[in-house]
């Protein structure tokens, strides 16, 4: 049953105790519901409406204290279905090497590894309607690729984009077991006295109408920033807010960050090759020799008229850019501009290593719950800039040495010490909200263990990016899917 | 300009005048054998016999 917090006369609530509530209706919280809901009786809280509207968006307002980054009440959704309304459905589980410690790389490392999520993986793909792997196509560049000991292809799969709230609102609104309540914006969460169990939730409709529920288990499912600000602003019956007791509530925030990074020439015989787009990555062997992070890069055809000239032509055209006299002399012909032969452009989506100081605090300024609005610390480390830097390059010297193509690296990249375009000259992040309450084996390194249950509070889950250890360079949706379905396994199981 | 031989375009190329039109090094960057193969100009990663076009 779906019920509008906002157009309700008496209290829903009264005299229930929920087996199961969980907070936002987005991706974690709707496959949660509909998958908790066979065996509990669930109440789903989402702050939003079935559509956007101002007064619900608002509330996600925050502050850029940090590198520059999105506004945050336009990198997330807050209505039913949450950021799965305006998603982009790129797909692709984390890789098994994502999940190993490294000794190169502080904090690295899950509690759980690729084996604890790949038993949801079909069911993961089908959720998000990806269609079953067709015969791979026909790319022999990237193929090629795999001949080097240094990089790999890769393969994404795409979603429709799914979206949550359209997909699963009729079986929600069917369900017996699930009381969904929109504009219901979960403003507190209580302890009992002992502060060991999560006991009421309270709840705000817009008109500031407040309602309690009594749960005996309670799942956040709020997004990769906000559950961290939730856990921070429920701090009356503990300062420093729950699950804090050892300060990382917020901090250890990721992102995936996007860039164009080059351009492409390929060699003769792939010039009738019309992938638009093809996918490659560094193998492991590369990621511990460079010491670096996990990267993706996506080569998209950006010029079909390119192939109509031979590659020694563009070389020859390469060279006449950077000194048009000294060549046309040599090779008598005229300078045509590399920049119109140019075949593919490369983007690099690259990991973001553990990084306390990279956080989600939360503001003086209070939303219109009284609740402190979130302030956005977004930082790098070197480690970060060294991936992206020695990466490209070596993906440059890597396609020239197989008689691939030659790659062009963007000049910003190419400096001593790069400083990445704003996010008004590129993308700069994937809206990926990660590892902001990340998953450890005691609160020295996580606030959630492996099961995605708080540390020191008995029934107190979390779900979404915010409980990855670590972001890889897949978008993180996917993934998202995998481990609700996994922790509502568990709680089918041992709840 | 005064028209150039080949040889004399290449050896100007590596000559240490033309180090600097080159850009930096190839950037330190892995041990790798067969660093040396390649050069960089205007950013773009060459092969050092894509000059012999
Ligand atoms: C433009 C864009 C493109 C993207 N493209 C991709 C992509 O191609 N691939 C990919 O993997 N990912 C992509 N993402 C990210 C993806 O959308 C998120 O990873 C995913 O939606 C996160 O799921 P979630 O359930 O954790 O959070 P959300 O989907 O954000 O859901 C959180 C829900 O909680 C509700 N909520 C918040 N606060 C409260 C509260 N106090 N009380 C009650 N409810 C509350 C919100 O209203 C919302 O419905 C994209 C995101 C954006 C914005």
């Amino acid at each position: 049953m779906i019920i509008d917090l906002n157009n309700i006369k008496s209290d829903p609530f009264q005299n229930k105790v929920f087996d199961i509530c969980i907070c936002g209706g987005g991706v974690a919280g709707i496959t949660l519901a509909v998958n908790l809901s066979k065996q509990f009786n669930v109440a789903l809280l989402e702050a939003g409406g079935f559509e956007y509207s101002e007064e619900s968006q608002e509330v996600y307002k925050g502050r850029i204290i940090g590198r520059e980054y999105y506004p945050l009440e336009e990198t997330r959704m807050r209505f039913f279905g949450g950021s799965s309304n305006v998603w982009a459905g790129f797909c692709r589980p984390l890789d098994y090497y994502d999940f190993e410690p490294k000794k190169y790389v502080e904090y690295s490392g899950w509690p759980i590894n690729r084996n604890d999520l790949d038993p949801y993986l079909e069911k993961a793909k089908s959720i998000l309607d990806i269609p079953d792997d067709k015969e791979a196509p026909k790319d022999q560049f990237t193929h090629l690729l795999n001949k080097s000991a240094d990089f790999k292809k890769i393969d994404f799969w795409f979603s429709k984009p799914t979206n949550f709230g359209e997909k699963f609102g009729n079986e929600i609104t069917n369900a017996e077991n699930i009381l969904c309540c929109l504009n219901a914006n979960v403003t507190d969460i209580i302890l009992s006295e002992d502060l060991s169990r999560v006991k009421k939730i309270k709840v705000q409709n817009y008109a500031g109408k407040s309602y309690m529920l009594n749960v005996k288990t309670f799942i956040l499912a709020a997004g990769g920033i906000e559950n961290a600000r939730i856990m921070l602003n429920c701090n009356r019956q503990i300062k420093e807010g729950l699950g804090n007791s050892t300060g990382l509530v917020g901090r250890f925030f990721a992102e995936h960050l996007h860039y164009a990074v080059g351009e492409l020439i390929l060699e003769d015989r792939f010039r009738n090759c019309n992938e638009i787009r093809t996918y490659a990555a560094p193998s492991e062997r590369f990621m511990q020799k460079e010491n670096i992070l996990n990267l993706g890069l996506r080569i998209i055809r950006c010029n079909q008229n390119s192939s109509q000239y031979s590659f020694k032509m563009k070389i020859k055209n390469i060279l006449c850019e950077w000194s048009p006299d000294l060549v046309e002399s040599v090779f008598s012909s005229k300078c045509r501009y590399a920049d119109q032969l140019m075949d593919r452009v490369v983007r690099i989506i690259s990991e973001q290593a553990p990084n306390f100081s990279s956080a989600v605090l939360c503001d003086a300024e209070v939303d219109k719950f009284k609740m402190r609005r979130a302030a956005l610390d977004w930082t790098l480390s070197p480690i970060d800039v060294r991936t992206i830097k020695n990466g490209v390059i070596h993906f440059g010297k890597t396609v020239a040495s197989l008689g691939l193509g030659r790659l062009k690296v963007v000049q910003w990249l190419l400096s001593e010490d790069p400083k990445f375009p704003g996010i008004r000259e590129d993308e700069t992040g994937g809206n990926h909200h990660m590892c902001t309450t990340r998953m450890g084996t005691s609160p020295k390194n996580g606030v959630v263990d492996s099961n995605q249950k708080v540390f020191g509070i008995g029934n107190f889950y979390v779900a979404g990016s915010s409980v990855f250890s670590t972001g890889g360079h897949a978008n993180p949706t996917f993934t998202i899917v995998q481990m609700s379905l996994r922790l509502a396994d568990y709680l089918n199981k041992y709840n | 300009m005064t028209k150039h031989t080949r040889r004399e375009f290449l050896s100007f190329l590596f000559s240490t005048t033309a180090t600097c039109f080159l850009s930096a090094p190839l950037l330190n960057l892995s041990t790798e054998e067969g660093d040396d193969d390649f050069i960089q100009v205007n950013g773009w990663i060459l092969k050092k016999s894509d000059l012999y076009v």
